[in-house]
């Protein structure tokens, strides 16, 4: 059995870990003196010796300390953490360990299925949470890594911020709003409160134009009938229900976005919802954000729409609980709806998230992201041929390197294309070929990705991935494909491609009675390709991906160049072919709860080398490696 | 912002131009004592070109920025024909004024190919162009960002000083051979002069504080300046003093060792020995 997280935190605790920088580092200070061709005479320097081979860095909305207003929404990055003699990717290799200080204990659903993970606390480079009480929070990360000896490293940095409550900020500048006139002292409006009377976007924005704080009667319907312009105020503001009941609904009844945040910032909107009212319209977009930077959209749901939330430029967003359904087909001359399209935008997090059944084209596209970070969520049912959930670079028209998708982790999500429609489940690479944006630093791991017609997964990435235990169940004759050579065609090849510890189950051959756990394509133009420690499991299978031979098989070359093992692509300890096609290596004969794919046969491989520590369910991997993406 | 002229004329800033031609038709005659020069060609085959080197910058002490370089010129012959386009391009060659000929360099030192054609003679990226003007009696002006570029680095030293090479801008036969003043031109006002615009500036030094571990075996400490050394370079002489690390135990002490950043460059290194304490 892996070390849980709870012994975890007991060698944490042991090692000391909890301030900036550790007690036990060391300082010397560097003088260079008597200086002549420049000024100043002397200049110093002051030389810090961290105790183990880690330096762990992180920032916080981009800056080394953050304050802010509840509910506030925190992203940190510690893609800047250093452990040259442990690794020459940190990024990848070193386990990363969040905790937010904060008192909410609740956890994360993870996709459809009850999870166990607390929000309070986070795995992986880059991480975000949201504050919902004010107070003085310390972030705390430790770090860990490994020598080649497997002997283990951690240290640990802490930041402290501080959450203002909303009522120290905007007490003055509050309205409580309804279409039937709010009383002060009745249903929820406190005595002596602002109140307005508000039926469409126009009043709406008259409040906002004097309120930094607007507070909507829970349960009430408002027809908008134009657009709600969010405007820039120190601080940003708030746009929340008040009292008890459902949240307040807001009706597209013309055809216009409802949310328009351009060049704003710091917008918190929480707990509202949004209908079309039955009828199309092209920019029926709920939340349509250009510019500006560190805005929340919360627990807000929306049941129809083009695009659900969209966002172009902005830095810093984040969206959580957020439910989105009900995207527009293509009936008649109707423009096919997204329920996520956060483009071009930095710090982006997606968190506990809904996104479900796209008629036509993506659930989620997510388009030159950088510093991202999309967990617990749930992306589902895409059109014919897309993506559930589709990373890609940025690109307008024709070749574009403005836009690239870099130092993102997808982690924990429930991604599947249960459409029957056709097309990945997850989607990770360029927008079309002919093009110079890519990916790169992408981490794709402990996700449940679940293909119909298609791979489950399918990567393009062009510098450094990491998949990573995740399972994959498929129909389709591959599990999951990588485009190694050039990521189609015009973009540069693929380097640093590290594919272990994941789980593959093909349960049938109704579709096809073919597999290969990866589609390996132009490999010969790729390096650093390596394919370790993965569990599959496709029985009844009579070749392999490519109808070729007699039975099911790790892998399938295709394209034009497919390679040469130990050249241009490394395996390492994968389940054998017979193994492929044997025995069920899980009790379940029909496995639904991720727990029923915990190994029980072929569970433990030779031992090779991987790069992350923790497995699908956050249990920290020791000793020898096990196969698949659970660790028993 | 500071404005000098380098060139032979009295009222110059500085002293210092050197100039000649090299003729196609005239392989092995050498020009630097002459009083004019020509950039044409005006019977096929029989190409002239001339190269100038502003020795005088020289005078000019660096770091600076240098935002504008112009070398102004004088058209001799009052005779009406079409404008003609110049190009001027850095020689990679140490020429001399002396024995500069379409043949030579420098006295019994041959071009890699006559003419200053050969890759070894030319660096053929055009740094500045000019026009040389349809009358005469009148000035004219080279001038272009490479030229600018060029003029700061050889101030800053970050590069020698080159000759320069004046070229046709194409292989068109224009009529017209006209005369260009030479540093050896009698009448003062007529000679070349090269007028720099740039401002001084002074280098300061930064030193950030830096992190590592007992594992690395040594770390790095860079000094930072933001401009290029100046000439003669920057200097100083580092020390290391314990504040909770120790000297022998944790690293190894730095005591009165000499630092240096060369000319030109922005940027140098002190490496401390980190130990495993």
């Amino acid at each position: 059995m892996g070390l849980n997280k709870t012994l975890l935190a007991s060698i944490i605790a042991s090692m000391g870990g909890g301030s900036s920088p550790p007690p036990s580092s060391k300082t010397f200070s560097v003088t260079l003196s008597g200086i002549t061709g420049a000024t100043p005479s002397s200049v110093s320097a002051t030389v810090t010796i961290y105790p183990t081979p880690i330096i762990p860095r992180f920032s916080v909305n981009g800056t080394s300390s953050a304050t802010g207003v509840s509910p506030f929404y925190v992203h940190c990055d510690a893609s800047e953490t250093l452990a040259t003699t442990l690794t020459n990717y940190p990024f990848h290799n070193l386990l990363y360990r969040w905790r937010f200080g904060d008192e909410d204990g609740s956890t994360w659903q993870q996709g459809t299925e009850a999870g166990n993970e607390s929000k309070n606390e986070a795995w992986g480079p880059v991480s975000a949470h949201v504050y919902w009480t004010a107070g003085s929070k310390t972030i705390t990360l430790d770090v860990f890594g490994w020598n080649d000896s497997g002997v283990m490293f951690t240290d640990t940095i802490s930041k402290t911020i501080t959450v203002t409550a909303q009522d120290t900020v905007f007490a003055a500048d509050t309205v409580y709003v309804s279409d039937t006139g709010p009383v002060a002292g009745v249903d929820g409006v406190p005595v002596g409160a602002n109140v307005a009377t508000v039926t469409t976007a126009a009043n709406f924005n008259t409040a906002l134009a004097t309120y930094k704080r607007v507070f909507v009667r829970a349960g009430r319907t408002f027809n908008l009938g134009g657009s709600i312009n969010f405007p820039n105020t120190t601080n940003g503001g708030v746009f929340t229900k008040y009292g008890s009941g459902a949240n307040p609904m807001f009706i597209m009844s013309t055809d216009a976005s409802p949310c328009v945040l351009n060049t704003v910032n710091g917008w918190r909107i929480y707990d509202v919802d949004f209908d079309d009212n039955g009828t199309y319209g092209a920019n029926k977009n709920p939340f349509t954000l250009t510019a500006g930077s560190n805005h929340l959209i919360a627990r807000s749901n929306v049941l129809a729409c083009r695009i659900g939330i969209g966002s172009e430029d902005v830095t810093g967003l984040c969206i959580y609980e957020c439910d989105v359904t009900g995207m527009y087909d293509d009936t008649g001359a109707r423009e096919p709806g997204i329920g996520l399209f956060p483009s071009r935008t930095t710090r982006l997090a997606i968190l506990g998230t809904n996104a479900y059944d796209s008629p036509i084209t993506h659930v989620a596209r997510v388009q030159g992201v950088k510093s991202g970070v999309i967990s617990h969520s749930r992306f589902a049912k895409a059109g014919p041929t897309r993506n559930a959930l589709s990373v890609r670079e940025w690109t307008t028209t024709g070749f574009d390197n403005g836009g690239q998708s870099t130092h993102d982790v997808y982690q924990s999500c429930n991604i599947v294309d249960n459409s029957e429609r056709g097309g990945y489940a997850l989607y990770c690479g360029p927008q079309s070929v002919n093009h110079l944006g890519y990916l790169e630093n992408v981490i794709a791991e402990r996700n449940y990705c679940a293909g119909s017609e298609l791979y489950p997964a399918n990567f393009a990435v062009a510098n450094y991935a990491s998949i990573r235990h995740n399972i994959f169940r498929t129909r389709y004759s591959y599990a999951i494909g990588l485009g190694l050579g050039g990521n189609a065609a015009g973009s540069p090849p693929s380097v640093g491609i590290w594919v272990y510890n994941n789980t593959a189950y093909k349960p049938d051959v109704a579709l096809s009675t073919h597999f290969s756990f990866v589609s390996l394509t132009d490999a010969g133009l790729a390096s650093d390709v390596r394919i370790s420690n993965n569990l599959i499991y496709a029985p009844g299978n009579t070749s392999d991906g490519a109808t070729n031979g007699t039975e099911a098989t790790l892998l399938t070359n295709g394209g034009t160049s497919p390679g040469v093992e130990n050249t241009d692509y490394f395996l390492a300890s994968n389940s054998s072919t017979a193994q492929i096609n044997g025995v069920r290596p899980w009790a379940s004969a029909t496995p639904t709860a991720y727990a029923d794919y915990t190994p029980s046969v072929y569970g433990v491989s030779g031992g090779a080398d991987v790069g992350s520590r923790i497995d699908f369910f956050g249990d920290l991997l020791t000793g020898a490696r096990d196969l698949g993406a659970i660790n028993v | 912002m500071t404005t000098v002229t380098i060139g032979g004329r009295t009222a110059d800033t500085y002293p210092g131009v050197l100039d000649t031609v090299i003729q196609q038709s005239n392989p092995t005659a050498t020009s630097g004592s002459v009083d004019r020069f020509q950039v044409s060609l005006a019977v096929a085959g029989q190409e002239r070109k001339s190269l100038l080197q502003f020795t005088g910058l020289s005078n000019i002490t660096g770091p600076v920025s240098v935002s504008s370089v112009v070398i102004s010129l004088f058209r001799l012959n009052n005779v009406t024909a079409p404008n003609r386009l110049i190009n001027c391009k850095k020689i990679l060659r140490s020429a001399t004024e002396a024995g500069a000929s379409w043949n030579n360099y420098a006295a019994a030192t041959p071009w890699q190919t006559a003419g200053a054609l050969g890759a070894l003679d030319i660096d053929n990226t055009v740094l500045a162009t000019g026009t040389i003007p349809s009358t005469g009696n009148q000035r004219f002006t080279v001038s272009g960002a490479g030229l600018t570029a060029l003029v700061q680095d050889v101030i800053n030293g970050v590069v020698s000083n080159p000759w320069l090479i004046l070229e046709v801008a194409t292989a068109t036969v224009e009529s017209g051979d006209f005369d260009i003043a030479s540093t050896q031109r009698s009448t003062e006002s007529q000679r070349p002069y090269m007028e720099v615009t740039f401002t001084p500036l002074t280098a300061n030094a930064s030193m950030p504080s830096v992190d590592c571990t007992k594992f690395d075996g040594s770390v790095t400490v860079t000094v930072f300046l933001d401009a290029p050394a100046p000439v003669g370079g920057v200097s100083g002489t580092v020390n290391t003093a314990d504040i909770t690390a120790t000297a022998g135990v944790d690293y190894t002490a730095q005591t009165g060792v000499a630092f240096s950043i060369p000319v030109g460059s922005a940027s140098g290194t002190i490496t401390i020995p980190i130990l495993p304490g």
